[in-house]
């Protein structure tokens, strides 16, 4: 007996999964040469499983930063922000967000995952009433049982049920929180935001949105879901993360209700964990200042997204409600789709594999993310091997859509003319996006 | 009965299973009162005193 017999049954499918050939869980690049170039086994491999929105993380202004931050400030800030004091890069990041969100208050988290915990369990307390949506990320679900808020589910973007349960606590003391997601991580899809804020208004809630997936790929200037729904002024909190389109780690608060300054000595996940060190704090700042200057990033990761939605919908996959940067396949045989998995990583094309239970409604979904860094011969790559794939594994009918479609030349034509007007000297943007 | 060996429900389906129930009964079951929730009578109790509580 042992106390890791527990997790046998886990165990046990883990196994039978990698009985099949396939590991999903242990891929370990060889080398990442670029956002969306790495080496698996040896082999020259196009990156469809990031989340390098928009291909930062080799950009030559945030990585001079970061190296200069090191050589100045040193590896590491050995301690906490609240214990053992911030530095000034911790200030400036702040306040680069507050300013680029147009909110007075930020407070900057060494993960975005510990962004969450922090908010949502140190602002709803036991006599409050947390009401999450039932695909709520990880981070969400851990923030409810950290807290003391009774939690209650409503229905995937379903504003109607959100009423439903909202007006059966409204004879209830305590104030209300939801939170929501802008771009759901394995679907792709947005929340109905604008229907929500109604909800919120009638009940007196206070909303919290999660921005993770959708900043920097969604708004006019890359602020989220929010700001392309123009309803910032109602959303209460926005949380983020850095690992993104930021292309770092850590994660953000923003927002404008006074007195939000208190949290940084309630809420524990902020005080009880070491701060970012200097060349992460740098390398976000930079990346946040290509990302305010540079917004043909974000055109032609909107252009990617469309071009791999279009021609993997066209090939008669079934594919996610919305074509954004996140993209999914879904499959409805966990087998199948571990199979499908692995032959795409052998023959060069990375992505995620994402099962029950992460996912909605048990099926298991083959899920890419487009980079702003991809070039459109990339997507097409990845979609003529993709339906390749799934002819051979009868998994499509033969030629729903002849590949390549006709219209593909010519949007690239379009797409690179209007995206490649460079703001730096060429060499300088190429180097991220190669 | 256990509600989770016996009729084969994972932790997701658990919580599915309390929304159905929330829209069943109208009130609202947050889900730390389902985590002490093993059986069936445990669930009759909780749904019991969360509706005269109501």
């Amino acid at each position: 007996m042992s106390i890791l017999d527990k997790f046998s049954p886990l165990a046990g499918r883990y196994d039978r999964m990698r009985d099949s050939g396939a590991d999903p869980f242990s891929i370990k690049f060889d080398d990442v040469v670029s956002s969306v170039e790495g080496v698996v086994n040896g082999k020259r491999t196009l990156l469809f499983g990031t989340n390098n929105y928009l291909g930062l993380t080799f950009d030559p202004h945030s990585v001079e930063k970061s190296v200069e931050a090191i050589r100045l400030h040193g590896t590491g800030t050995t301690g906490s922000r609240i214990a053992n004091g911030s530095y000034k890069g911790h200030e400036e990041l702040e306040a680069a967000l507050a300013d680029f969100y147009g909110r007075k208050h930020c407070m900057v988290f060494s993960t975005g995952y510990q962004a969450n915990l922090a908010m949502i369990s140190t602002l709803v307390g036991q006599n409050d009433h947390l009401i999450i949506d039932a695909d709520s990320h990880a981070s969400i679900y851990d923030a409810s049982r950290l807290g003391h808020a009774p939690v209650v589910r409503f229905r995937h973007n379903n504003p109607d049920d959100l009423a439903k349960r909202l007006s059966r606590l409204k004879d209830q003391p305590g104030d209300k929180l939801i939170v929501v997601e802008g771009i759901y991580s394995m679907l792709g899809d947005t929340a109905p935001l604008k229907e929500f804020v109604d909800v919120k208004r009638e009940f007196g809630a206070y909303l919290m949105i999660d921005e993770a997936h959708s900043m920097g790929v969604l708004g006019e200037t890359g602020r989220g879901l929010a700001e392309r729904e123009g309803v910032e002024e109602d959303v209460d909190f926005v949380v983020g993360t850095f690992s993104k389109s930021l292309a770092s780690v850590g994660g953000f608060c923003v927002s404008s209700l006074p007195g939000f300054e208190i949290l940084r000595i309630a809420a524990r996940p902020y005080m009880f964990t070491a701060s970012l060190p200097p060349a992460i704090i740098a390398s976000t700042t930079a990346a946040l200042e290509t990302m305010r200057s540079e917004p043909q990033r974000r055109a032609k990761l909107t252009a990617n997204a469309r071009r791999f939605y279009n021609g993997l919908k066209g090939a008669g996959f079934t594919v996610g409600p919305e074509a954004n940067p996140i993209v999914a396949v879904i499959l409805n045989e966990v087998d199948v789709a571990v199979a499908f998995w692995k032959r795409l990583v052998d023959e060069g094309m990375y992505l995620n594999l994402a099962l029950p239970p992460a996912t909605p409604s048990h099926q298991a979904f083959l899920r890419s993310s487009v980079s702003a860094a991809h070039e459109p011969e990339h997507i097409d790559f990845a979609i003529e091997l993709m339906t390749r794939v799934g002819r051979e594994f009868g998994l499509l009918p033969e030629n729903v859509h002849p590949f390549p479609p006709r219209q593909v030349t010519a949007e690239r034509l379009s797409a690179r003319a209007a995206t490649m007007p460079a703001r730096r000297p060429a060499a300088d943007v190429g180097a991220g996006m190669a | 009965m256990n509600i989770v060996n016996d009729l084969g429900l994972d932790s997701i389906a658990v919580m599915n299973f309390t929304m159905a129930l929330e829209d069943k009964f109208d009130i609202s079951i947050p889900l730390h009162d389902m985590a002490s929730v093993v059986t069936v009578q445990d669930l009759l109790r909780t749904i019991e005193t969360l509706r005269s509580d109501a």
